[in-house]
């Protein structure tokens, strides 16, 4: 059995069948009159078929084919937990703290979450969102978000 | 306009001074990108499209076209230099790319992969100035049943080509078509998936999606690896070919050319799939089959031409039917879209500005990369000396930036954050993003078009059945089908592509 693909046809064959629930009770309307339902649910059909046929070519795999936690093992996923959490907290800062301020902060925990001292991380980030605001919103005139302070 | 007078009229649109430093600036650009291991021309032109948005469509499309020629030039040099290709057309360059390089030969592969990717996307450009004019006027005897027919025919070129598992494929381009028909129903209005939220009412846009499985999706991909590649400490010299090299690499030119001209232009082909043939039937021709693999030049010049020489062609179905062939193709779509133009068989008519200043400024790229990239190599070599710890900050910060400056919109960096995760999740289970792309790309038109169809037709599928392209469509489809099943049922093989 292939842990790795089944439960990724899982994953398909659950997100289909809501949708499909979820289109079916809109109304799909007719043959000669299609809704706004009508592909949508045209589309899960097929999904669900086919993340049966993935399901059944999972199960029937090679034994001590790939397993979920192998895909795991031999990597630092502490270090991407960190950014992605950094990078959620920079969404939910942007529109407050403005862009410049809100990229700095996002940028020195970046550098410094690869290996930078704390003083090379500050003074990496004050150039690159230095630079990245200069580039963007003096030269190229992209209306950045500018949060409280104005900037 | 016939080829001709069109080609005249679209180099008096590129050599225009502020196009010319657009195309020039373009090159430059993609080619540094496209040097970076992991980011290759979909993240180029993802993150780089900001760079355009001030400026007239003709110029952004010009310095767009620049980007991807320049990102497809690009990734060469890693797969030569550190055996870590810049991008998926460039994997089999590194066969025996790295290979020259070890026995300090870098100087020329790397001059041959730059010379060949010229004469092959020169000839790519011919192909493309020739045919691009007729199609378009085929294309718009095209109703609904016909559009609908091609672009099925589509899908099923994406699943049928595809890198990987089929059934894997057909998933991501249906979830890809899912996610395309979130939004506002186009013929009716009706809210679809939104759950009321006011972004969701324009549907998701192509680029933060992109940015975020080619772009942060491999910078997460890169961020828990646990070593780096190690750059090779060789001088580049003799990066002109000699005559010996020249007769060695020149069939393996042509033949690369012509093929990655054909798959160029089939939807789900393109520049990658190309690479992996050319080298195949170069392997079987030659009278050497056992230096492939051990720093044979031909195994260079096939691959990079076929990709440069699709890279051309692709544009075919995009500029005359507005259909994105793979999904570089589909992210330079959507920025034809942002520019407020519409790619497809009025655009020769409607803009003839973009549409032959796009091609003519291909012929210039092409001049631009080959006099730039012998001179300019050293210094893509210290580009890789970059470290990682100083790039991946950098690359999330250009995604950020890229995401948010489509819509100006704090949402739109949350939707790449979350498809840069989506990305990494479909990478750890070996599914190919490619597909959900170009799904979602033609999703709106696959939608639309089967629903006017059927429309017309009141309900009937037979109207696929009467009009003859539909019906060729079909057929091929049909076969593109049967093949597999057929080679299910001969080895036993399950749901494995044919390659």
């Amino acid at each position: 059995m292939n842990q790795r693909d089944l439960a990724g046809s899982l994953f398909f064959l659950a997100l289909a069948s809501i949708v499909l629930v979820l289109s079916v009770l809109q109304g799909i309307g007719t043959l000669g009159h299609p809704g706004a339902w009508f592909v949508p649910s045209v589309t899960c059909v097929l999904m669900i078929f086919f993340a049966l046929a993935g399901l059944v070519s999972a199960v029937r795999g090679r034994s001590g084919a790939a397993c979920v936690a192998e895909a795991w093992r031999p990597v630092r996923w502490r270090k991407n937990a960190a950014v992605l959490a950094a990078l959620a907290v920079y969404v939910a800062l942007l529109p407050y703290a403005g862009f410049l301020a809100a990229t700095f902060l996002l940028m020195s925990v970046l550098f410094r979450l690869n290996a930078l001292t704390v003083k090379a991380a500050l003074l990496a980030a004050c150039l690159s969102s230095g630079l990245a605001y200069g580039l963007f919103y003096l030269l190229l005139k992209t209306p950045l978000p500018r949060g409280i302070w104005g900037f | 306009m016939d080829a001709l007078t069109g080609l005249l009229y679209g180099l008096s649109v590129a050599c225009d001074a502020s196009n010319l430093l657009l195309l020039l600036g373009g090159c430059l650009l993609g080619t540094l990108v496209g040097v970076l291991p992991g980011l290759g021309p979909v993240g180029a032109i993802s993150i780089l499209l900001p760079l355009t948005f001030q400026l007239p469509p003709a110029g952004a499309i010009i310095m767009l076209a620049g980007i991807y020629n320049g990102a497809m030039y690009g990734g060469s040099t890693t797969s030569i230099l550190i055996n870590v290709p810049g991008e998926a057309a460039s994997v089999v360059t590194c066969l025996d790319g790295y290979r020259m390089a070890k026995k300090g030969r870098a100087g020329q592969a790397l001059g041959i992969a730059v010379f060949g990717s010229f004469i092959a996307g020169t000839l790519g450009l011919v192909g493309l100035q020739l045919v691009a004019g007729p199609l378009s006027t085929l294309a718009l005897k095209f109703g609904p049943p016909e559009y609908f027919a091609v672009i099925f025919l589509g899908f099923a070129f994406i699943v049928y080509l595809a890198q990987r598992s089929m059934i894997k494929a057909v998933l991501m381009t249906l979830s890809g078509v899912l996610l395309s028909l979130i939004g506002l129903d186009p013929i009716t209005a009706e809210q679809r998936m939104t759950f009321g939220a006011l972004h969701l009412f324009e549907g998701l846009n192509v680029v933060p999606l992109a940015i975020g499985l080619f772009g942060l999706a491999e910078v997460f991909g890169n961020l828990e690896k646990t070593a780096s590649a190690k750059i090779l400490r060789v001088k580049i010299r003799n990066l002109f070919p000699s005559r010996r090299q020249w007769l060695a690499a020149k069939w393996a030119i042509v033949r690369g050319s012509v093929i990655g001209f054909f798959l160029g232009i089939l939807p789900g082909g393109g520049p990658v799939l190309s690479t992996f043939i050319a080298y195949g039937v170069e392997k079987r021709l030659s009278r050497h089959p056992e230096t492939f693999g051990q720093g044979a030049i031909e195994g260079v010049a096939a691959p990079e031409a076929a990709n440069n020489a699709a890279a051309s062609t692709s544009f075919i179905p995009l500029l005359t039917l507005g259909i994105p062939p793979n999904v570089v193709l589909a992210v330079l779509f959507g920025a034809f879209l942002i520019h407020g133009v519409t790619p497809g068989p009025l655009l020769m008519t409607q803009h003839p500005e973009i549409f032959w200043g796009v091609i003519a400024s291909m012929y210039l790229g092409n001049v631009i990369l080959l006099i730039l990239n012998l001179p300019f190599i050293p210094l893509w070599v210290q580009v890789l000396r970059i470290p990682d710890r100083i790039l991946y900050p950098l690359i999330i910060l250009f995604c950020l930036v890229g995401a948010y400056s489509i819509n100006n919109s704090v949402f739109d960096i949350g939707v790449m954050v979350l498809f840069g995760v989506i990305g990494y999740f479909l990478k750890k289970f070996d599914y190919e993003a490619a597909p959900l792309i170009l799904g979602f790309v033609l999703g709106p038109m696959f939608e639309v078009n089967l629903r006017r169809s059927l429309l017309m037709s009141q309900g009937s599928f037979g109207i696929f059945l009467e009009r003859p392209i539909a019906l060729i469509a079909f057929a091929v489809c049909a076969i593109l089908i049967l093949l597999p099943v057929v080679k299910i049922i001969r080895t036993g093989r399950g749901g494995r592509s044919p390659r």
